[in-house]
């Protein structure tokens, strides 16, 4: 472990970075988006596997190369995005998105809370610039629900700030 | 160049304490400041020659005709001549001072392709700052020239000099190129480069931002036409750099900028140029800039400018062959090889499953700025496969402990990351 007590590199958050979840190019999926940040060279395209009706993400899914941070923000992001609808969607996302966007000495999230194990991430409001590594997966899934209540396919994105 | 031992030409460790900045403690640990190619710290007396001008000498320069603004136009224009000096020009005329390189490079790109037709060609490399590119790319687009690269051989980290040949046959007009490479720590061989191209008629502009301050220079040597640097990579305040042209290049030249100070004689309806350098120095300059900028210059004459290039260039090497050793560790750049071609104080390197964003930020648990990322240089990287990777670059104040302590968190990181 890096440190008991690590405000960023968080032992589950490394978990995921190791050992990222729903990793890989799933077939037949109804959207894809490409995030990318130049300035640092994250890359991270998302998959979503939408019900018949696309009222629903069946499955979450990703590839690319980032940072510890991106990484395990987009693996968490495909264990939360499974089986919801897109309106719900939409909402953790922005949950999410306002909570790491929080000023840095605000109190720590609740692990308890609705975003569940995500809360995990919040600790990179101590680190300004790493908050957008942790929002870029998230900022990928806000253009892929767009895509999705229009019909899916593929688009790209680039983010240079949060 | 391997084999010489330059240890015995390490500046000693109490250089640190005329480095106020450095005596803190980050996050719980002495600050080991490894991102010198970005910026570098500010010795005392370069502090003190900037609060001493606004407390005793301030005044606008070349206009007043009172006790102060003397001074401070006699300050100024010293501090040309202490640059002057250090460049070995045969004019103290020929020095401009602007905000940075990459303003300078800016007034070349603008300047020097006035007169330019379609399908000019201008000569860069893989390997240059996005400063010493950007500006040639909007010329081009402007003047509709083309852009052509000397590409760089991804083991070396050098430029392909058999390819350098074959473009100038192309008949570029502009030829500029970096003396060392912020990304990778090579050092060109930058009097072959000018003097080939310059045997040729081709403009030759040289970018010196890592080489200024880190090693003697003389453009009467290199033999360039132009040559660019900022000043905070050099123990100098932000926001001053340097231009120097060759006198009549420049007495040729048009102006960049119009305003104050550049003028002889204006009418409303046109204006005579003033003689150079002032003809480039539009408005009000940055006066105190260029004091700091003098005073850091004298700080690192007095070191010895030689001893100052041994002293990066040492432990860079120590740090490269402790890193080599790593199995997780990949090197870029000439210090990759066990017996490099000439390199500079800047080692850049990745760890094998980590992004460098991790790496540099595990660093900083332990007090240690590395840089992370492309450093201003994407499509070298890009190349090279390393879309991005972490740098430590050395200069006058960093010790071989350091060294050791860089070393030592590399290791802690690939354990406790890694493992
Ligand atoms: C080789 C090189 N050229 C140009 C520059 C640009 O310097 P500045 O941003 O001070 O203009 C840099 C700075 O990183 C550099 O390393």
């Amino acid at each position: 472990m890096i440190s008991q007590d690590d405000e960023l590199y968080k032992e589950v958050l490394l978990d995921h970075a190791r050992h990222p979840r729903n990793y890989g190019v799933p077939s037949h999926p109804n959207v894809i988006v490409e995030s990318e940040n130049p300035q640092c060279g994250d890359e991270i395209t998302l998959y979503l596997i939408l019900s018949e009706d696309h009222s629903t993400i069946s499955s979450s899914h990703f590839t690319g190369q980032a940072c510890a941070i991106c990484t395990a923000s987009a693996s968490m992001l495909t264990t939360k995005i499974r089986n919801i609808t897109l309106q719900a969607a939409e909402l953790t996302a922005k949950q999410f998105l306002s909570m790491i966007k929080r000023p840095p000495d605000a109190p720590s999230a609740d692990l308890s809370g609705p975003l569940g194990s995500l809360a995990a991430l919040d600790g990179v409001r101590k680190f300004p610039a790493r908050v957008k590594c942790a929002a870029l997966p998230w900022r990928a899934l806000q253009q892929a629900l767009q895509q999705a209540s229009t019909g899916g396919g593929t688009s790209s994105l680039e983010i240079r700030d949060e | 160049m391997s084999s010489i031992d330059f240890s015995q030409f390490l500046l000693p460790d109490k250089l640190r304490d005329e480095f106020p900045i450095l005596s803190q403690l980050v996050r719980g640990q002495p600050l080991v400041y490894l991102d010198n190619a970005a910026t570098t710290q500010k010795p005392q007396v370069v502090i003190d020659a900037i609060t001493s001008h606004y407390r005793e000498a301030n005044a606008n320069v070349h206009r007043g005709l009172y006790y102060l603004s003397e001074r401070a136009t006699s300050a100024y224009e010293e501090a040309r001549q202490v640059i002057a000096n250090y460049l070995n020009c045969s004019s103290n005329k020929e020095i401009i001072f602007t905000r940075s390189a990459t303003e300078g490079i800016n007034l070349l790109a603008n300047c020097l392709t006035q007169k330019l037709s379609k399908g000019d060609r201008i000569l860069l490399t893989e390997m240059e700052h996005h400063s010493n590119l950007v500006p040639w790319q909007l010329a081009a687009q402007q003047k509709q020239l083309i852009l052509d690269f000397v590409p760089v051989l991804p083991e070396q980290g050098t430029l392909d000099l058999d390819a350098f040949e074959k473009l100038l046959s192309r008949e570029p007009k502009i030829f500029s190129v970096t003396h060392i490479s912020n990304g990778l720590g090579t050092v060109n061989p930058i009097e072959k480069l000018v003097s080939r191209a310059r045997s040729l008629g081709i403009t030759t502009i040289v970018d010196a931002s890592q080489s200024a301050g880190h090693k003697p220079i003389n453009v009467q040597q290199i033999a360039c036409d132009f040559l660019v640097f900022s000043g905070h990579k050099m123990c100098g305040p932000s926001g001053i750099g340097i231009l120097y042209g060759r006198q009549n290049l420049l007495e040729q030249m048009d102006p960049w900028q119009g305003g104050g100070e550049m003028i002889s004689k204006v009418t409303l309806e046109t204006s005579t140029w003033a003689e150079i350098p002032h003809k480039f120095e539009a408005g009000t300059p940055n006066i105190e800039g260029a004091i700091g900028l003098a005073a850091a210059v004298k700080f690192l004459k007095k070191i010895d400018l030689q001893r100052i290039s041994y002293h990066d260039q040492t432990l860079a090497k120590l740090a490269a062959q402790e890193l080599r050793e790593i199995p997780q560790v990949k090197i870029f750049g000439p210090l990759h090889q066990q017996h490099p071609p000439e390199y500079a104080g800047i080692l850049s390197f990745s760890i094998k499953g980590m992004h460098a964003h991790d790496v540099v930020a595990l660093a900083d648990r332990k007090g240690i700025a590395l840089r992370a990322g492309h450093h201003c240089n994407q499509p070298l990287m890009r190349r090279l496969g390393a879309a991005s990777t972490a740098r430590a670059s050395f200069y006058l104040y960093n010790t071989p402990n350091e060294v050791n302590k860089l070393v030592q968190t590399i290791h802690w990181i690939i354990k406790n990351y890694l493992e």
